[in-house]
């Protein structure tokens, strides 16, 4: 469902993704894991348009979108949940979550998305006049992953959903991840915290310095000595 | 009395100042940048109803009508022209760029239409009314009433409407924005075409009320003023410092000289900046409408 071929990007001059490939299968869920800095926020903003690759392609349900700004990307199907998360924090959570839906028209399909994202997280229909900013870090993150759902995308793409937040709460984050990829939403989620990663992926990408170093199935990862002393502090 | 006569002065000229403010909110909430020009762009759509009617001799409404679209056009040739190629660049230089917009065309004014004052034709014809000892003119019920009914318009724009969201949306996170599926140019190009529109109606209101000389942008520094004792991010406290500016203004003028006015309004503006430094609306407002 999303290739990458051969990506270079960065900032300025400094060169931060080198030769990247990879791919998410359609139904997935998949996780690139790596150190701080590493590239993978870099990877992800440029798969989802904010940034221009220099070189490579990007191919999303087998059409080139490498040369699509970010508000184009997403009504091709494809959502980012930013690690910034930004939300737009003077607004209710409902305004965030309709604006979520800004590529949609059919009002009755949007009123249905809205009511599973509050089958999801029940916490933000507890609070949906709540203005964004008021909201704990765990509850702007469900907010920031609701309104990426709100485009009805058929991929979601996840920067660090874990960052920031108690464990018990990202435990309940990423059970929420895996019941969103059964309604049929492919994902590919960016992680530091690898084992919780690669609990719910099925594969998974390790980065280094902007390269891809180690890939494949995330129970081959995970028994790994190399990245069970990286990554996962065993 | 005394009070009411300052009251039906001093707030239909606050009501212009808050009508100048609410541009310059505009396109710095939208953009960052504080346009230094926006007065000029008055003074512009001013000349261009003057030059269609009394040299083309077309009729006056038409006049009007023509000039509010042109401002909108200059005002999205301004930002795709030269504030859209210069959006990565320091907002310094963005900054000095709107300055450079206004004296080119405060200077071009002069050199083609001369410096004296043209003469404005009034949009209705002036009556002064007596209301029980209080003397209100028609020009000023005129500004009164088209100054609310547009901010009431921009508030309906922005509080109900998917694109009024939009473009608050994008003004408070263009990354945001961005990945919801806004296009972020399209709202700064929106933004440019709207502040536009309004400076080409204050300009209707103004210029009759005013002289219409190549100086007349100058009035934007109380546009500036406005914005600030509003706290430069909200369109309602736009309105509200500008209302406030235009009765400190006739005011002191009543009560201490004609002379002393502008000095009493700048005063008022510093003692503001000091001890007030988020504006009357600034930090308590939690919506950047
Ligand atoms: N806006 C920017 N301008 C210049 N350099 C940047 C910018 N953003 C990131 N970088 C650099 O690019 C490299 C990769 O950063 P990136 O944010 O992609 O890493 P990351 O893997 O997401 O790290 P983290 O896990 O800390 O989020 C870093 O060396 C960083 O300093
Ligand atoms: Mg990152």
């Amino acid at each position: 469902m999303l290739e990458v071929e051969h990506l270079n990007a960065g900032y300025g001059l400094v060169q931060v993704l080198n030769d990247v490939t990879l791919s998410v299968p359609e139904g997935a869920i998949v996780t690139l894991l790596g150190a701080n800095g590493a590239g993978k926020t870099t990877a992800l903003n440029t798969i989802a348009g904010l940034m221009r690759p220099w070189s490579g392609q990007v191919t999303f349900r087998n059409r080139r979108c490498d040369a699509l700004p970010a508000h184009r990307i997403v009504r091709q199907g494809l959502s980012l949940v930013a690690e910034q998360r930004e939300l737009f924090l003077s607004m209710t959570i409902l305004e965030n979550l309709m604006l979520g839906a800004y590529t949609r028209n059919d009002q009755k399909e949007i009123r249905e998305s809205l009511e599973l994202v509050f089958e999801i997280f029940p916490r933000l229909a507890e609070r949906k006049a709540q203005v964004a900013r008021t909201l704990s870090g765990g509850e702007q993150q469900m907010l920031a992953i609701g309104r990426g759902l709100m485009a009805k995308p058929s991929l979601l793409l996840l920067d660090e959903p874990s960052l920031g937040i108690a464990p018990l709460v990202v435990l309940e984050i990423f059970d929420q991840i895996r019941k969103i990829n059964r309604l049929g939403v492919s994902v590919f989620v960016v992680e530091q915290n690898a084992k919780i990663a690669l609990e719910v992926a099925s594969y998974g990408y390790v980065m280094e310095n902007g390269r891809i170093t180690v890939e494949g199935a995330a129970d081959v990862l995970r028994s790994n000595p190399k990245i069970q002393e990286a990554y996962l502090g065993i | 009395m005394d009070i009411l006569q300052i009251v039906a002065n001093g707030v239909p000229a606050g009501m212009m100042y808050g009508l100048v403010a609410l541009g310059i909110v505009l396109i710095h909430n939208g953009t960052n940048v504080v346009h230094f020009g926006y007065g000029e762009q008055i003074t512009l759509s001013a000349y261009i109803v003057v030059v269609l009617q009394v040299i083309f001799h077309v009729p006056f409404w038409l006049a009007c009508l023509v000039s509010i679209v042109l401002s909108a056009l200059f005002g999205l040739a301004i930002y795709l022209g030269i504030l859209g190629p210069l959006r990565r660049t320091p907002l310094i230089v963005q900054i000095i760029a709107t300055l450079a917009i206004g004296l080119g065309i405060r200077e071009g004014l002069r050199a083609f239409m001369g410096p004296d004052p043209w003469p404005f034709p009034a949009i209705v014809a002036n009556k002064v009314y007596d209301v029980h000892g209080v003397f209100i003119t028609t020009a000023n019920i005129v500004v009164v009433t088209v100054s609310i009914a547009i901010a009431a318009l921009l508030f309906l724009f922005f509080r109900l409407s998917r694109y009024g969201h939009a473009i608050l949306a994008a003004c408070e996170s263009p990354r945001g924005a961005s990945i919801v599926g806004i296009s972020v140019k399209q709202v700064s190009a929106a933004i440019w075409v709207l502040a536009s529109v309004l400076a080409a109606v204050a300009a209707l209101l103004m210029a009759p009320v005013l002289t219409l000389s190549p100086d007349m942008g100058l009035i934007a520094i109380k546009g500036f003023c406005a914005a600030i004792l509003g706290g430069f991010v909200s369109l309602p406290g736009a309105i509200v410092g500008g209302v406030l500016l235009g009765l400190i203004e006739t005011a002191a003028g009543y009560y201490i000289s004609t002379a002393t006015k502008d000095m009493v309004a700048y005063g008022a503006l510093i003692a503001m900046v000091i001890f007030m430094p988020q504006g009357l609306l600034g930090k308590r407002q939690i919506k950047k409408v």
